[in-house]
């Protein structure tokens, strides 16, 4: 057994196994911990040397079953979540490659990958795009509902309609409801986001920039 | 029970006859492992010798531990094994060693775990934390076999054992309310749907236990919106708030946390924790 390159490699891995503070890419760290588990005679024993369990450990070296494509991604950084990695390489490798891109294009999550996973499985046939379309219109939607209490708002209800989907796009608009004296303005979350940039622009707050809109 | 003494069986005069907990060799999975293990084993050899159940000299003797290691064998066409004798135990204790050896190691198939942690339970007398310690599942995980045992039909049950997950067995039972033919009915339903519909169902269920299956699907296939309510302050409030927590430091969320808590007490809502 090489002692320095174990320890090198033991090194790296230490530096590198948490996301937020990564050193090295996952690819890298796969290969070191691919590396160690040889030198040492299994994965149990990485494990006690590193002190990260077994399963987690598996699941960095699961990005060495990854199509090449996807490799090219994680040594670039692109893809640097592993619990990604390790969901993409349970799909075969067609579909794995289709949905890294969507991980990057639509920021398709960990979890909605895990939830698509099983039910790929059982529709084999169906393209993959249609299987993530599928499950992604499952989803509860995200409403961002803004309460203004009637009596602060200065415009009338169909002003603030218009200035509403001015700003933030009719799509993302979802409804507007009176009731018990207040109005409530229902967006989607994409439309909350496009408000708070807005009014980071003309920095004000997000309270504020409500009120500017409904005055 | 001696079994440090090795010694050289041959594979005539041992009989598989279920005190293994495995089941599952004969799916394609595990036969390509068994060739793998053939391969592996006329390379090395045998590493670690079986556990055969019975005494030396008194065949046919039975598998306890190692039942692949066995098959391994007889796929090389070998005359002879490295075996240990556990010497004459009883049932119980041949399961617990097998099942001590195969969780450890490749992943049991559904039946076999069902088999073991069901048999397990009843023996320790539904002492849920014996049969954790002896198996190294979770409470949680051993409540779920053994409700299913008792609660599944056996429909559901068959569906376990061709690879259903008992996610999904466990939502039919639980959306069925105790109604046999509709969890049948709604286990047909449920293979059908995406997680986030699965769920839905078993909150549809929960709210209206008499809703018919059909209802169920079709409310689960609505995507329910999810609402946060964001208050809009008055300008001269909201100004108001921003003095506030620029003269006492503290953000907006712990005024109003303060503010509620103070509100709550006033209004004898809340009561103050005594000392």
């Amino acid at each position: 057994m090489d002692n320095n390159k174990v320890n090198e490699a033991t090194a790296r891995i230490l530096l590198s196994t948490k996301r937020k503070s990564r050193q090295y890419s996952l690819y890298e760290i796969a290969s070191d911990i691919l590396f160690l588990k040889n030198e040492l005679d299994g994965i149990n024993n990485v494990s006690n040397l590193i002190g990260i369990t077994t399963g987690m450990l598996n699941q960095f070296l699961s990005v060495l079953k990854l199509p090449t494509k996807i490799l090219e991604l994680i040594k670039q950084r692109k893809i640097e979540s592993v619990s990604i990695a390790h969901t993409l390489s349970k799909f075969n490798d067609k579909d794995a490659i289709q949905l890294a891109h969507l991980v990057l294009k639509e920021g398709l999550t960990s979890q909605e990958l895990r939830i698509i996973l099983p039910f790929r499985r059982k529709n084999l046939n169906e393209p993959i795009n249609n299987i993530v379309k599928r499950v992604l219109d499952s989803k509860n939607i995200k409403v961002s509902v803004i309460r203004i209490s009637e009596s602060n708002l200065k415009c009338k209800s169909s002003e603030l309609e218009e200035r509403v989907i001015k700003l933030i796009g009719k799509e993302n608009l979802l409804a507007i409801v009176s009731s018990n004296s207040n109005i409530d303005l229902k967006i989607t979350a994409g439309g909350e986001k496009i408000i708070r940039e807005a009014a980071k622009g003309q920095q004000l707050s997000f309270q504020d920039f409500i009120n500017k809109i409904i005055n | 029970m001696d079994i440090t003494n090795v010694l050289s069986v041959p594979l005539k005069d041992i009989k598989l006859q279920g005190s293994n907990v495995r089941s599952d060799l004969d799916s394609p999975n595990s036969q390509e492992n068994l060739q793998e293990l053939a391969q592996n084993i006329k390379v090395n050899g045998l590493l670690q010798p079986i556990v055969l159940r019975g005494e030396y000299g008194k065949p046919p003797y039975d598998v306890i531990v190692g039942q692949r290691r066995f098959l391994a064998h007889q796929v090389l066409e070998a005359e002879s094994i490295k075996a240990t004798f556990s010497g004459e135990i009883d049932n119980m204790n041949a399961l617990l060693l097998s099942l001590s050896e195969n969780m450890c190691r490749q992943e049991m198939n559904y039946e076999d775990t069902q088999r073991a942690i069901t048999t397990l339970y009843k023996h320790y007398e539904n002492d849920e934390r014996k049969v954790q310690a002896h198996t190294g599942f979770s409470i949680r995980m051993i409540r779920s076999y053994v409700r299913i045992e008792e609660q599944a039909t056996e429909k559901i049950k068959d569906l376990l054992k061709k690879g259903l997950s008992m996610a999904d067995a466990k939502r039919a039972i639980d959306a069925a309310q105790g109604d046999k033919e509709k969890a049948d009915a709604l286990i047909d339903e449920i293979m059908k749907l995406t997680t986030y519909e699965k769920k839905r169902l078993v909150e549809s269920s929960n709210k209206n236990p008499k809703a018919s299956v059909p209802d169920l699907v079709k409310e689960a296939k609505k995507p329910k919106w999810e609402e946060t309510i964001i208050l809009n302050l008055p300008t001269e409030i909201s100004n108001a708030v921003k003095k506030a927590t620029e003269k006492l430091l503290i953000d907006a969320e712990q005024l109003a946390m303060d503010v509620l808590v103070n509100w709550l007490k006033t209004n004898d809502f809340l009561l103050e924790a005594n000392g």
